[in-house]
């Protein structure tokens, strides 16, 4: 069936369940909103700790990953099958450790296969060589083992790791496989001390995974073909693993690196108190601090990204709870548009009724993610630094830049520039060396697709066409957004809009490498939406 | 892509008497006996409780005693005040009661 008549039969499908159904069904959207939300977040958000799950440990002392089926109990008190990075340490066992590290560490790990499919680790962020970036070239077949072996390039910043493995990465990935890389520097120590931040109670990670669960509480993944296409959206929204969670906060200010985790889908962060939004400040990006905080009140992030923020509890009034949210947007499910008009065609159903007939949150719909208590504290009277780093500049590509397209088939097959993944080819090649500039131009018959890029930090320098929903937010002259600012390894690029980034393709590896350049999406990614590039020597 | 297909029309099929449900039970499930009740055990995890309402919203298992798959569904408790400690993504296990007209949950734990 094509799309188009796929999505016809969805639609009218819906609309005559919809008409049936009338209510008995339960709307997910509609019974969020009117909920009272200080009966739902009952689960207190797991935090890094010195065992277990995130624990915190240095990157340099852990010797093994064991890639492990494990059971785990996401929801409280029921087991589920779930698959994690295990690591052992002075007799604790760590499930996905928070790895720390600092410029210039020398990082020896050895990861053990203990799946059924094989695998093998991206260190997504940090630059390395291919042997050891996890481009999903090289592999740990079942029961083998692969032995990493890096040095840390890259400045301060909240890296991650996570699968990589070509047509299982979403499925990994969505079991349990991810967990956090944090490289510190001086500018970080500097910042902490300044705002009196500690890792883990006040300084907190943020991994933001939606996940549905089976009629016994099982984490469930079943993607049919439409969920390759558009990407897996679940039903619940975890923040660390925690469904509906909520955090006993002190009135001063916290620092919460946010990681999206999610196979697929965007959110658009904000901080509610009511109905009012409440200004935070922007302090880094993938790639780590920028160099002075932006004010905002909201802020997309696209699967992969991260945003570093500062929240200053200290302007909530009262004793209401803080949410964050992701507030409403239009998630842009423009596949069937016209590409010359990027209007609707006449009776192309919208993909966002199929999602929710299925079950899941509604893409685009608002949520809250975590609750805050604002509790009764010591009196805190720290501010935030105006200057936090210094960047280098952008890369001054010379030439025109290259055109990177992103589209579909018709047929339900992602592609850049009508290329789909074929691992023996390279169709891109750089010059080690070189300074770039690459156009991701983004169909208009599309979705939003967050692109990323292995092997290279970059910075943008350019959005054009964007979406009213984008533009609204561009801070900046050439359409730039605050995060635009800082360096980033992932960029989130809407139907119809180009982005302009700048590429500095020097690094100290000797001979030629080959990286991947891929949507994020992870079931896009899967089916072919990424291509293999080679930096020569 | 057909799972999705059958889900949406098995409810849509289900979906007329348990909707004459809410019409005729108002908020504290209480319908006049009638002959033929069936009940079923289910296990589900509970999605949401409006404790003023009386009702909850369970993804369940199959109930095959009442011909029902697995689906995700708001039902009127008898006892509001077994609602008391539930609480969100709990796992459940409950009777679900049909009485020729209308469900109600009879118990739940």
């Amino acid at each position: 069936m094509s799309i188009t008549t796929r999505r016809k039969f969805l639609a009218a499908l819906a609309g005559a369940g919809a008409a049936s159904i009338g209510g008995f069904l339960w709307r997910r959207e509609a019974a969020l909103a009117a909920s009272d939300p200080a009966t739902q977040f009952t689960n207190r958000l797991r935090l890094p700790g010195v065992d277990g799950l995130y624990a915190a440990i240095p990157a340099k002392d852990v010797k093994q990953l064991a890639v492990s089926e494990v059971t785990f109990d996401i929801l409280p008190k029921l087991p589920s099958p779930f698959w994690a990075y295990v690591a052992e340490a002075g007799g604790k066992r760590l499930l996905n450790p928070t790895l720390l590290a600092q410029p210039g560490d020398q990082i020896r790990l050895r990861m053990l296969n203990g799946l059924k499919q094989p695998t093998i680790i991206h260190w997504h962020g940090l630059t390395n060589d291919d042997r050891n970036d996890g481009t999903g070239t090289y592999l740990a077949a079942p029961g083998k083992v692969y032995d990493y072996a890096f040095r840390i390039h890259d400045r301060a910043a909240s890296y991650w790791y996570h699968p990589h493995p070509y047509g299982f990465t979403a499925e990994q990935a969505y079991k349990g496989l991810a967990g956090l890389f944090i490289v510190k520097d001086d500018d970080e120590e500097k910042l902490a001390r300044a705002l009196d931040l500690t890792l883990g109670v006040t300084d907190i990670p943020l991994v933001i995974q939606d996940r549905s669960f089976d009629f016994e509480g099982r984490l469930q993944y079943q993607p049919s073909r439409d969920y390759k296409f558009m990407g897996f959206l679940g039903e619940e929204v975890l923040i660390n693993l925690t469904a509906r969670p909520y955090l006993d906060a002190a009135r001063r200010i916290y620092r919460f690196r946010v990681l999206n985790g999610s196979n697929a889908r965007s959110y658009r962060l904000g901080f509610a108190q009511g109905s009012r939004l409440l200004d935070y400040y922007l302090i880094g990006t993938d790639g780590g601090l920028l160099e002075q905080p932006q004010k905002v009140r909201e802020a997309f992030i696209g699967a992969a990204q991260r945003l570093d923020v500062l929240l200053d509890l200290r302007a909530a009034s009262g004793n209401e709870p803080v949410f964050l949210k992701s507030l409403a947007f239009d998630p842009m499910h423009n596949e069937s548009a016209d590409e010359k008009t990027g209007k609707p065609r006449a009776g192309a159903a919208d993909d966002h009724a199929a999602h929710a007939a299925a079950g899941a949150l509604p893409d685009g719909a608002e949520l809250r993610l975590l609750q805050i208590n604002v509790k009764a504290s010591p009196k805190y009277a720290r501010q935030i630094p105006s200057q936090l780093s210094r960047l280098p500049g952008p890369a001054s590509p010379t030439g025109e830049p290259r055109r990177l397209t992103l589209g579909h088939d018709g047929k339900g097959n992602w592609n850049i520039n009508g290329w789909r993944f074929d691992m023996r080819e390279t169709p891109v090649t750089a010059q080690r060396g070189a300074r770039e500039a690459w156009l991701l131009q983004n169909s208009r018959a599309s979705m939003p697709h967050p692109m990323h890029i292995h092997g290279f930090q970059f910075r943008v320098l350019e959005r054009r066409d964007s979406p009213a929903q984008i533009k609204g937010l561009a801070s900046r002259q050439n359409g730039l957004l605050p995060q635009d600012l800082g360096l980033l390894d992932t960029v989130l690029v809407w139907p119809g809009e180009s982005v302009r980034i700048a590429l500095d393709f020097g690094h100290p590896f000797p001979g030629d490498q080959t990286y991947m350049f891929h949507c994020h999406n992870l079931e896009h990614e899967d089916t072919g939406m990424m291509i293999g590039y080679k930096v020569k020597a | 892509m057909k799972r999705v297909f059958l889900v949406i029309f098995f409810a849509a099929g289900a979906a007329g008497g348990a909707f004459a449900q809410q019409d005729s039970m108002g908020q504290h499930g209480m319908t006049a006996p009638a002959a033929g009740e069936k009940t079923a055990k289910g296990t589900g995890l509970i999605q949401q409780i409006d404790r003023d309402k009386g009702a909850v919203t369970i993804k369940h298992g199959p109930l095959p005693a009442l011909n029902m798959g697995a689906m995700t569904m708001t039902y009127t408790v008898k006892d509001g005040r077994q609602l008391a400690k539930l609480q969100p993504l709990q796992k459940v296990e409950f009777d679900l009661t049909y009485n020729g007209r209308s469900y109600v949950i009879t118990g739940i734990k």
